[in-house]
């Protein structure tokens, strides 16, 4: 699971609730005292609604778990505003009918 | 620092120190990581050597500064790549045709000028995205819709002059179609207004297209003659209703009198939404729906019909058709939409079943109606770009799921267009079908039905995938140019396409010894001499780099 930095201001943690690892991850960043925000699967309100106005804004970082195509859609909206994902690290599909392929993630400047 | 190719480190310096004088040291971009934002997602050269990647990015704000970097470039002969905001993912992203470019990029020049509800356009400028315009016409309250592609998230103008399409009603599908006016920096840096905004203070430039003497707007999509800096597009009323309704045929040989039908439904102003035609009995779901069948898979069919399925040829074997009229399953199913007056709609959906009941056993039902503007809560029960709110919901695409446990880097569309007749698709069906097992490229695998994003012709949009494996996306590049060959000798070309297949592509439009080519390199010499702007965009190469390319 990608480790966010103490160092790091983090907006907040975004969490495929569909899946158990992703909410693990969600949990744990909510015992760190960190927002999160619920997908699932899709990430166009949470784009349009939040992240887009916080990124224009100058926002802090993000992190999260998600699947790779939500990955995907995030990160080619980071680069509206030159921001990029600055660690990523995959998880393979668990065994038939649990987790997808997953992958957390920071976004940043 | 990388550098254009044919350019000096010195020139290239001086080049970006009176691009950041012009835009300010931030919006000039040479770092790698930087850099590395303008590759192509879906790259068929992905991790490759030949992958096109820029050697700069230069980000202005405003039509002036556009201007000043288009005359500071042309000093230090600087090759320019211009992208709105680079989302055309499958048709080459943001990455430059000509490796090394330096990116123009357009996003930051994100203004709304104008919306008219009274008289239904808008006026935008590059940067302003379909959820932009979709957010600030909501904010507003206008009754009027966009028309967006799926997804959403691109630039108007970039996907007008990509000739991208959408799917409300026909006359706004067609995304250069509904445009009305253009504002262009030519490469030597002067501006340019097409239409009737050509006339200083003009009253009419979103309300008339054409304008007087030649019409111009053409040779700015696809195309690198000038930057377009400023575009207006025609937009829809909001509809009082909505209806979608669905024909379902029971017969093989149904398909052609399908087509016809159809037509006539559609050129006739009968029906003007997207329709929509798939075979239930093939299991080809309807493009609009696709997102669906990734996320909850395929429709349920018995392991009888998939014997006979897998048995047929070209969707076809006298077992199966018995096998369709036993169980009820459609061959063939057409979803078509009405937007309108509810009493309106309903008049077009009883003429539309008396044409169509011509066809012996044709069935009919309704499968939506409801009133307009729909309950925001809904919205996700629907294909949300037929209402004209943009998504990203497409991105399922590709997905890992039970049903696509391997899925794709990315996806290079192959989109070929066809005639708008029943044999047209069987024909391209045992063309293609046959090349691509001979190719061994994983395309019409069983049967494929095209789309009918524009009036009068289908188009086919088949996704190739990309991988993580060099090797195998050579394969697949040189499967997608053989039949994109073939396709030309049978009367068929593509209708866009990402730059590593541009030239590929345009070689089939090859009438009289290439005379389109030519033509456009003509006014490629004429128009930017230096060749500056966007070189090799769509196969147009300026002279000093032209059958330099592979």
């Amino acid at each position: 699971m990608v480790p966010i930095p103490t160092s790091l201001s983090v907006y907040k943690v975004i969490f495929d609730d569909q899946f158990s690892a992703a909410r693990a991850f969600g949990a744990s960043a909510e015992r760190n005292g960190l927002r999160t925000a619920v997908i699932r699967g899709d990430i166009t309100a949470l784009w349009l609604n939040d992240l887009k106005g916080h990124w224009q804004s100058g926002g802090a970082a993000i992190a999260g778990m998600t699947t790779p195509r939500a990955l995907l859609c995030l990160e080619q909206l980071a680069h509206d505003t030159w921001r990029r994902v600055l660690e990523r690290v995959e998880y393979p599909a668990g065994r038939a009918g649990s987790d997808p392929q997953l992958v957390s993630w920071i976004i940043g400047l | 620092m990388r550098v254009p190719p044919g350019v000096s480190v010195d020139d290239f310096s001086s080049a970006l120190t009176e691009f950041r004088r012009v835009v300010g040291d931030e919006w000039v971009f040479t770092s790698d990581e930087d850099l590395d934002l303008y590759r192509d997602a879906y790259s068929p050269f992905l991790n490759e050597p030949e992958e096109r990647m820029a050697s700069g990015a230069v980000a202005p704000v405003s039509t002036e500064e556009v201007q000043q970097i288009v005359r500071i470039a042309n000093r230090y002969r600087i090759p320019l790549y211009t992208i709105s905001t680079g989302k055309n993912l499958g048709y080459g992203g943001s990455a430059p045709a000509y490796s090394g470019s330096v990116v123009l990029d357009l996003k930051r020049m994100n203004r709304i000028l104008e919306v008219s509800e009274a008289n239904a356009y808008a006026l935008v400028e590059p940067g302003v995205s379909y959820f932009d315009l979709y957010r600030y016409i909501q904010e507003r309250k206008l009754k009027v819709w966009i028309d967006c592609p799926d997804p959403g998230w691109g630039s108007v103008i970039g996907n007008a002059i990509d000739r991208g399409g959408g799917y409300t009603a026909a006359n706004y599908r067609n995304h250069f179609d509904a445009h009305c006016g253009m504002e262009i920096v030519l490469p030597n840096g002067e501006l340019l207004r097409t239409g009737m905004g050509a006339i200083p203070e003009a009253q009419t430039w979103q309300q008339f297209k054409s304008a007087c003497g030649p019409w111009i707007d053409g040779i700015f999509s696809q195309s690198n003659y000038g930057i377009v800096t400023k575009m207006g597009f025609w937009l829809m009323p909001q509809p009082e209703a909505y209806m979608r309704c669905a024909v379902s045929l029971s017969r093989y040989a149904d398909l052609n009198p399908l087509v016809e039908t159809l037509n006539y439904l559609e050129n006739s102003r009968i029906t003007q939404g997207f329709p929509d035609i798939s075979s239930p009995l093939l299991g080809y779901g309807p493009i609009g729906q696709i997102q669906l069948f990734f996320e909850r898979g395929p429709g349920k069919s018995s392991p009888e019909q998939q014997k006979l399925v897998s048995e047929a040829t070209l969707g076809f074997s006298p077992e199966l058709e018995a096998y369709a009229v036993k169980s009820g399953t459609a061959y063939w199913e057409v979803l078509l939409s009405y937007y309108g007056p509810m009493e309106v709609i309903e008049a077009q959906w009883r003429a539309t079943q008396r044409h169509f009941s011509a066809i012996q056993g044709a069935k009919f039902r309704i499968v939506d109606r409801v009133t307009l503007p729909l309950d925001p809560a809904k919205i996700e029960s629907y294909h949300e770009p037929e209402f004209g709110v943009p998504s990203l919901r497409a991105f399922s695409i590709g997905a890992r799921t039970p049903w696509t446990p391997t899925p794709s880097k990315g996806h290079m569309w192959f989109s070929p267009i066809i005639p708008r007749t029943g044999e047209a698709i069987i024909e391209a069906n045992r063309v293609f079908g046959a090349a691509a097992r001979q190719l061994d490229m994983p395309l019409f695998q069983t049967f494929s039905l095209p789309a009918c994003y524009w009036e009068r012709s289908f188009i086919f949009i088949l996704a190739t995938p990309v991988t993580e494996d060099p090797a195998t996306n050579r394969h697949y590049r040189e499967g997608f140019k053989k039949l994109i060959e073939i396709g030309g000798q049978h009367g068929w070309g593509e209708y866009r396409t990402a730059p590593v297949f541009q030239q590929a592509v345009t070689d089939v439009y090859s009438f009289n010894n290439h005379a389109l080519r030519g033509f456009h390199e003509t006014l490629k010499d004429a128009i930017d001499p230096n060749g500056i702007l966007s070189a090799g965009r769509y196969a147009i190469w300026p002279k000093h780099l032209r059958g330099k390319q592979s």
